[in-house]
C-alpha cells in the first residue's frame, strides 16, 4: 500500500487553478521531490495534504485513510508533519519551549517531554541554543528549529517546504544529511526544493509541476533529460551531472 | 541554603505566610481594605492573564464576566435567599456559559486581536445596557444587598478582615491555577497559539478547543472575583459591574506586571494599587486624575518595558 495517495486533486484561487486534477502516490519510505517554477502549486498541494486549505475536488490518503475535511491538528495527529516556506517558530518563546510543545502532541508528561526535546535539538544540531528565543536564531538556525518541531509531532510522513532554501552550502550539505537521516528512521518525506543539486541528491523520484500539472515525473535522472522540463523549469542549458 | 541547612527559599515561603496572615491584625482598617483591592484586582488580573495573557486573546470586555458573577449571586440571594456562597458558585457557571458563547462565536468566526477585543466589549456594553433596562436587575438604581450583620455563612461580616482571607484564599486559588497551567502541556499551547496560530495548528494543538478552554477558565474565575465585588460593597449597579472602566481595571494590572507570566498580575497590583490610593488621596478633589496617571504608566510601561515589570526584572536576572 503506497504511504500517501492523491488522487484527482484540484484547487482554485478565483479563476486561477492552482493545482489541476493532481494525481499521484508517495511510496513507504520514499523521498520524493517536487519541483516547478514559481507559482506551480507546489506549497498549494501542501496545504492541501496538510489541511490548511480545503480542496475544491480530489481525496487524499494517508495509508488508506481519507484526510479531507479534518483540520490541520487531526491530520497533524495522523503523522503527517510539515514546515512552513517561510518558516513560523514561535518568536518569543526559547528554542527547547518551541519543540517541547510539539512533543506535547503525543503525550503530556512534562519531564519526558523535556528529554525528548534536548535529544531532538541535538539531533539538529540546536543543543547548545536551547534557552535562547527563538527569534533570535540565524536563519539557518530557524529552519533547524522547524525541523526539529516538526519531528517532535512524531510525524510518519513529513512534508518539507524548502528547507534549504537561503542556507549557505555547508548548512545545506548539513541539512541534506539530517533529511537522509530522517527517512533511515523510518520516515516518509516530500520535499519541495528549488536548488537543482539538493533535489537531485536527496530525491528518489521527482515530480515537476507546472501551473497546477505535472508535466513530468520520475528518476531525477529521466526527469532532467525531459525536453519539457527543460524548456518550461531548468532551462536549456541545464546539464545534470 | 542557609548556614543550618534550610532552604533559603522555605524562609521566604513561612515569612510570606506569616506576614500575610499576620497583616490584617496589624493594620488600621484602611490598610487591611487597600490590602484587600490589591489582591483583589491581582486575583482579577491573574484571572484575565490565562486568556489576555497566555492564550494572547486580548478581552477588553472583562467586565462582563465580573458582572455576571456579580448580579448572579446578588439575585439569587436578594430573591431566593440563596447563600451567595453558593451563588458564587453559579455565578461562575454563568461566567463560562458566557465564555462558551463568546468564545465559540467568535473564534468559530476567526476574530483576532482588535476585532476579538471590540467583540468582547461588545459584550460587555450589551449586558449593561440590559441590566440598565431591566426591572429584575434594579436598572440604573442596581441593587443593595440586605444587611445580615456577621453572618459568614451569607458570606458578609462587619469586620474587613473576614474579607480579607476569602480574597487571600481566592487569590492563592488563582494562583495555583494559573501555575498549573504555566508549567504543563495547556500553557505551552497556550503560548503556541498566542505566538503563531498556523504553526500549533501544524503541530496539532486544537486552536479552537484551547482557546474556548482559556475562555472559559478565566470567565468561570472572573465571575467569581464579582461575587466578592457584591458581598464586600454590598450594592451593585451596571456601570460599576459592566463598565468599561471596570474591564480596563482588570486587564491594566497584568499588562503592567507582565502578560502571560504567574506573577505578573500581582506585581502590577502592588505598584498600581497603592499608587491609586495614594494619588485619590493627595489629589481627591479632581475626579479622575487617579485615572490620568494610570493612562500615563499605561504608555510608559508599553514603551519602555514592553514584557511589563515581571519581564524586565527577569531580563535584569539574566544579564547578572
Amino acid at each position: 500500500m503506497p504511504s500517501l495517495k492523491i488522487e484527482n486533486l484540484s484547487k482554485s484561487f478565483g479563476g486561477l487553478m492552482a493545482v489541476n486534477h493532481v494525481t499521484f502516490e508517495v511510496g513507504e519510505g520514499e523521498i520524493l521531490g517536487l519541483i516547478g517554477p514559481n507559482g506551480s502549486g507546489k506549497t498549494t498541494i501542501f496545504n492541501l495534504i496538510s489541511g490548511f486549505l480545503p480542496p475544491d475536488t480530489g481525496s487524499i490518503y494517508l495509508r488508506g485513510e481519507s484526510l479531507v475535511g479534518l483540520k490541520p491538528h487531526q491530520i497533524c495527529k495522523k503523522g503527517i508533519g510539515r514546515t512552513f516556506q517561510i518558516v513560523k517558530p514561535f518568536p518569543h518563546l526559547s528554542v527547547m519551549r518551541n519543540v517541547r510543545t510539539a512533543v506535547f502532541n503525543r503525550g503530556k508528561e512534562i519531564n519526558q517531554a523535556n528529554r525528548q526535546s534536548e535529544s531532538l535539538l541535538e539531533f539538529v544540531g540546536l543543543w547548545s541554543r536551547r534557552n535562547e528565543l527563538a527569534g533570535s536564531l540565524t536563519l539557518a538556525g530557524r529552519k533547524q528549529l522547524e525541523l526539529a518541531r516538526c519531528l517532535a509531532t512524531q510525524p510518519k510522513f513529513l512534508l518539507l517546504d524548502e528547507v534549504m532554501a537561503g542556507l549557505n552550502p555547508v548548512e545545506q550539505k548539513q541539512m541534506i544529511e539530517l533529511v537522509i537521516k530522517i527517512r533511515e528512521g523510518g520516515i516518509t518525506i516530500i520535499v519541495i526544493e528549488h536548488t537543482m543539486r539538493i533535489i537531485m541528491t536527496v530525491s528518489d523520484r521527482i515530480l515537476v509541476l507546472c501551473f497546477g500539472e505535472i508535466i513530468a515525473e520520475g528518476a531525477p535522472r529521466e526527469v532532467a533529460q525531459d525536453p519539457d522540463v527543460i524548456k518550461s523549469y531548468l532551462g536549456e542549458k541545464y546539464r545534470f551531472v | 541554603m542557609s548556614r543550618n541547612g534550610i532552604p533559603k527559599v522555605l524562609f521566604f515561603w513561612f515569612g510570606l505566610i506569616l506576614i500575610s496572615i499576620l497583616a490584617p491584625f496589624l493594620l488600621p482598617s484602611y490598610f487591611v481594605h487597600v490590602l484587600i483591592m490589591i489582591l483583589f484586582y491581582g486575583y482579577l488580573g491573574t484571572s484575565w492573564n490565562i486568556l489576555g495573557g497566555y492564550a494572547g486573546q486580548f478581552s477588553f470586555g472583562h467586565a462582563a464576566f465580573f458582572g455576571v458573577g456579580a448580579y448572579a449571586s446578588t439575585l439569587a440571594f436578594v430573591n431566593w435567599n440563596i447563600t451567595p456562597w453558593i451563588g458564587m458558585v453559579l455565578g461562575g457557571l454563568l461566567g463560562m456559559l458566557l465564555g462558551l458563547l463568546i468564545g465559540s462565536l467568535c473564534f468559530h468566526y476567526g476574530l483576532r486581536g482588535p476585532y476579538f477585543a471590540l467583540a468582547t466589549l461588545a459584550f460587555a456594553e450589551l449586558l449593561r445596557l440590559i441590566s440598565l433596562n431591566l426591572d429584575l436587575t434594579g436598572k440604573a438604581m442596581g441593587i443593595l444587598i440586605p444587611l445580615k450583620g456577621n453572618a459568614p455563612l451569607s458570606f458578609q461580616h462587619e469586620s474587613k478582615i473576614f474579607y480579607y482571607f476569602v480574597i487571600l484564599l481566592m487569590f492563592i486559588g488563582v494562583l495555583w491555577v494559573a501555575r498549573w497551567i504555566d508549567t504543563g502541556k495547556i500553557g505551552d499551547y497556550l503560548a503556541a497559539i498566542r505566538e503563531d496560530e498556523d504553526s500549533a495548528e501544524a503541530i496539532g494543538v486544537n486552536t479552537f478547543s484551547y482557546k474556548l478552554l482559556a475562555i472559559l477558565i478565566s470567565g468561570f474565575l472572573t465571575a467569581l472575583g464579582g461575587t466578592f465585588y457584591a458581598q464586600y460593597f454590598l450594592y451593585i449597579d451596571p456601570p460599576v459591574t459592566f463598565g468599561v472602566d471596570t474591564s480596563i481595571e482588570i486587564f491594566l494590572r497584568p499588562i503592567v506586571g507582565g502578560m502571560g507570566t504567574v506573577y505578573g498580575p500581582i506585581i502590577g497590583s502592588f505598584v498600581l494599587g497603592p499608587l491609586g490610593e495614594v494619588t485619590r488621596g493627595i489629589l481627591g478633589g479632581y475626579h479622575g486624575v487617579h485615572l490620568m496617571i494610570y493612562g500615563a504608566i499605561l504608555v510608559g510601561v508599553i514603551i519602555f518595558l514592553p514584557n511589563g515589570i515581571y519581564g524586565w526584572l527577569s531580563s535584569l536576572k539574566k544579564k547578572h
